[in-house]
Order: C-alpha cells, then sequence, then structure tokens
C-alpha cells in the first residue's frame, strides 16, 4: 500500500505548528529534493546541509504559508537560491569546478588521452557519427540534444531500461573506436 | 532582444546537457561560465524552472530515507522554538538515566511529538536539560557519556540518541565522550563539534565567542556559517571571533576548569570578567561609562567564594568601587580614583 500524500493537510498541520507536518514534507519532498540537488551541483557533498536548511526555513515561515500554492512557489524559491548559491561559490573554486566538471562531462571524452580538445571533439563526434543508426540515434539526442534518458525514452515510446542499453552499448563501442584512433 | 533570445536558446540547452550529465568539455566551460556569474540569475532561475518542475511530478520509485537528517532537522525546529512547540504538546514522563544531580534547580523538560509512520506508531521524544543561571549541574547520557553543564545553559537531544548522538548546546558545556564507534555531535548556533571519544569543552553563549578547547582525543570542529572544517589536536582551541576562525594552543584548565567549581581568569578583561560573573552568581552587573574600566583586567582562580567576597576581591586588586542593589540583584561598578 502506498501512502499518499496530501499537501493542503500537511498544510494545516504546519500551521498548527505541528512538527509532524515538517516529518510528512521532509518524507515526500527529501529524495526529489536530493536528486534534483545532484544533478544541479553533481557533488553528494553539501546537499543534505542545502535540505536541511530548505526544511528549517519552511518550519520558520510557515506562518506565510497557507496554500499550496504559496508552498511551491516557497519551497522552488527557497531551494534555488540556495543552490544556486552554493554552486556559485563553488565554481569560483578551479580545483571545485574541475571536479564538478569530471562529473558534468559523459565518459567517452575520457576515453583518449587529452590531446588538444578540438581534436578530442572531432574524433568523439567521427566515431559517433560510425555508430549503427539506432544507437546513434539514440546517442545524439543524448549528447547534442541532452535529453535525459527518460525523456528520449518518451520520444521513441521505448522504455528508458532500452535507451540505458542502446547508450551503454554505444559507449562500449565508442572507447574501441577512441582507442584504434588513437593507435592510429 | 532578439540576440538575447537566441542565447537564451542555446543556454537553455548547454544547461539541459549540463544538468543530465552529457555535455562536452567546451560547453562545460562555457555553461560554468554563465553559471558561476551573479548577473545571469534571473536567466538562470528561469532556465532551472522546468528541470525543478520535472523532478517534483516524479514518481520517485526510490525511496532515499535519510533518518539522520530527518531528526536533525527536527530537533533544530524544536529547539528553535521549543516554547511553541511546548504549549502545544503534551509534556510527558521523563526516560532520561540522570546519574547525579548536583544542584538543585536544575530543568529538565521533555517533548513528546508523535510521528505516523506506515507501520508503526512512533514517538519522539526531545529531552532538555537546562541550568539555570547561578547553577551548574552534570548528568550522564543515553550511551554513556559525561555532560558538565554550566549556568544559564541548557543541552537538548532525542531519545533515540545511542545511534545518531547528537546533542544541541546553548550556552557552555564539558563533554567526556564515551566511544563505541558512532560519532558523537555537538550543534550550536555557530559551530558543530565532532567527535568519537574524547573530553573537550564547548562554548557558545549568544553574543559571545564560541570555543572549543579540546583535553584529550580529537575533535573536529565545522564552523557553521562557512563550513570551514578543522581537526583539533589536545591543548587547542577552535574559536571563531566575528569572521576570524582560528586555532590556538591555550591552557586548557582555564576553559574546562569551570566543572570542579573553579573560575580561574588570566589577563581577562572586566567586561569578560563580568559577564562570567553574571551566569556564575546569577547577578545582573553594570558596568560605568569610564573608558578607563575597560583597561582593567584580572588574573586568578575563584574556588567557592562567596559572590560578596569575589566583589571585595574584584575591588581591592583595581581601582573600581561597586553598589548592590539588593532588590534588582544589580551590582554597578564604576571607575574610582580612591585606589
Amino acid at each position: 500500500m502506498k501512502k499518499t500524500f496530501e499537501l493542503e493537510i500537511v498544510l494545516l498541520q504546519l500551521a498548527e505548528d505541528n512538527p509532524a507536518a515538517i516529518e510528512e514534507l521532509f518524507n515526500y519532498y527529501y529524495h526529489r529534493l536530493y536528486h534534483f540537488s545532484k544533478s544541479f551541483l553533481k557533488l553528494d557533498e553539501g546537499i543534505d546541509d542545502v535540505l536541511q536548511e530548505v526544511f528549517i526555513k519552511i518550519w520558520q515561515n510557515r506562518k506565510n504559508i497557507r496554500t499550496t500554492h504559496t508552498f511551491n512557489a516557497f519551497i522552488f524559491t527557497i531551494t534555488r537560491n540556495l543552490l544556486l548559491n552554493e554552486l556559485r561559490s563553488r565554481l569560483n573554486d578551479q580545483k571545485v569546478k574541475d571536479k564538478i566538471g569530471k562529473l558534468a562531462i559523459p565518459i567517452e571524452y575520457s576515453f583518449i588521452e587529452q590531446s588538444e580538445y578540438y581534436d578530442l571533439k572531432e574524433k568523439v563526434d567521427r566515431a559517433i557519427d560510425e555508430l549503427p543508426v539506432r544507437q546513434k540515434e539514440i546517442f545524439s539526442l543524448s549528447r547534442i540534444n541532452g535529453y535525459s534518458h527518460k525523456e528520449i525514452a518518451e520520444k521513441l515510446n521505448i522504455t528508458t531500461k532500452a535507451v540505458e542499453f542502446h547508450i551503454a552499448k554505444a559507449t562500449v563501442l565508442l572507447r574501441k573506436k577512441l582507442l584504434n584512433f588513437e593507435l592510429a | 532582444m532578439l540576440c538575447i533570445t537566441i542565447q537564451n536558446k542555446e543556454m537553455d540547452q548547454l544547461f539541459r546537457k549540463y544538468i543530465n550529465s552529457v555535455i562536452n568539455p567546451e560547453e562545460y566551460s562555457k555553461v560554468s561560465d554563465f553559471l558561476a556569474s551573479k548577473k545571469n540569475e534571473d536567466i538562470i532561475y528561469s532556465l532551472i524552472k522546468p528541470h525543478w518542475d520535472r523532478e517534483m511530478l516524479e514518481e520517485s520509485e526510490v525511496q532515499k530515507p535519510n533518518p539522520e537528517l530527518r531528526d536533525k532537522i527536527i530537533q533544530a525546529i524544536l529547539i528553535s522554538d521549543r516554547e511553541t512547540v511546548l504549549r502545544k504538546l503534551s509534556v510527558s514522563r521523563l526516560k532520561l538515566r540522570i546519574a547525579a544531580i548536583l544542584i538543585t534547580g536544575l530543568i529538565i523538560s521533555t517533548v513528546f511529538f508523535i510521528r505516523k509512520s506506515t507501520k508503526v506508531q512512533y514517538v519522539a521524544e526531545m529531552q532538555t536539560i537546562s541550568a539555570p543561571f547561578g547553577a551548574k549541574t552534570n548528568f550522564t547520557l543515553p550511551d554513556g557519556s559525561l555532560v558538565w553543564l554550566n549556568s544559564g545553559s541548557s543541552v537538548s537531544f532525542i531519545s533515540s540518541f545511542e545511534k545518531s548522538r547528537l546533542v544541541s548546546l546553548k550556552g557552555e558545556a564539558f563533554f567526556e565522550v564515551e566511544n563505541n564507534g558512532n560519532p558523537f555531535l555537538v550543534s550550536t548556533e555557530y559551530g558543530d563539534v565532532e567527535v568519537k571519544g574524547t573530553s573537550f569543552n564547548v562554548s557558545a553563549f549568544a553574543g559571545e565567542y564560541f570555543q572549543t578547547t579540546l583535553l584529550t582525543g580529537t575533535v573536529k570542529v565545522k564552523e557553521k556559517r562557512t563550513g570551514e572544517e578543522v581537526s583539533l589536536q589536545p591543548g587547542q582551541q577552535a574559536g571563531i571571533y566575528g569572521t576570524d576562525f582560528k586555532v590556538e594552543n591555550v591552557d586548557t584548565d582555564m576553559f574546562s576548569s569551570w566543572k570542579d567549581g573553579k573560575l580561574i581568569f588570566r589577563n581577562e578583561n572586566l567586561l569578560s570578567v563580568t559577564k562570567r560573573l553574571e551566569r556564575w552568581y546569577n547577578v545582573k552587573i553594570e558596568l560605568g561609562s569610564d573608558k578607563r574600566l575597560s583597561e582593567i583586567s584580572y588574573t586568578g582562580t575563584l574556588e567557592m567564594e562567596s559572590f560578596s567576597e569575589v566583589l571585595q576581591l574584584l575591588k581591592i586588586t583595581a581601582p573600581i568601587d561597586y553598589i548592590y542593589d539588593e532588590k534588582t540583584r544589580t551590582i554597578r561598578i564604576e571607575y574610582t580614583n580612591n585606589f
């Protein structure tokens, strides 16, 4: 049995200063917020600190949060501001910036030794171009259009698992091709 | 206008690639420069929104529970407005093992709140132990760790203490932590202290400097504001002085002897001395406006002295005089030339 989450009821509890409301909100939002924060910050460290602040801010502002509309706007604004502040300060540190880059750049760029960047990109593009048709189509939707696996699955009307399978296969093939280029 | 739209459209795609971690190195350097600049804030806000909306609609398959963080948040909000919560919720029986209560006037409060869970009804309790002004106390935490609580201070923790050992401190306390493999965390308004098994003193009075002094073992101290972290060696002290966060070697006795009933001053200025005396003896001390008062400092150890004896000592060792108002229990200290 899946527990239902009724935001209206939880907001009533919140208005009555009932801390159980924060608990309900935490249970419902934590993993969503975590996943969102991770896609934005890339690194796990520090996410919990940001999210703790989000929930405490909700509690502190409970008197101003009456409707689901104000709540949705509030939780978005507060999370967004905290995350952007955090990311901005991290990107100003070259070391951290490189660390984030490693997580934001897909694996095929690490298959061969960084020579010249344009050289590398050209090689990767050429290797993608030589992929079998279906793999190339799916890989391009990911790497060129930037869609998530789920979005690609919806567009092509296949399962997310199938998308992951094609991408994994394409990645293996790319690795082979790129290593060959390097030897050549 | 047109060029802005085109640029946004390009950024929209780059940002999506960044979010989905499929961005190439050249694009990453472009998007990270864009994100790092404060002047792009409004555009970034609008880029974020669709990703947020999608994430919030997501039916999550994988639950990612984090009971430690949940308890930490609940505890933080309970402490932040304990008064409100106390009014609303039933205050009930205590389950705390108190080893010894040395001084009467100790206040213990327990806050219950019921948590609805899919499986069982679960009761989380928060317990707060306070030492009012003029009193000190010590007690044993459920995991066997010892706490000495100084005057005007309070310590809170919740019932699931043994697994996630988190205490919240207002004021000053000395800890002797039992090492059971789980980290022990002291959280204050200004900084957090993380330890395993060790003894240390934390002082975090509102409006005064935050200081953590280590006697044995090791501790990690994290400043709340910046997140900066340091590890202390025995004999070291981490302090937050405005925006300064620094580590110094200190005479640890000076910072922990209060638990043995001693007040030690080493070249301490009058203002700081009177603040400590106010808490120690539960009195109010006002300082006159004479600037020369701020140049007076004291060195000495007080042990079991009565307050009038202490005032006498202050008076004979520096050019000051005082008037005591019985009714308000206020002492007024003035500079005097008859010294």
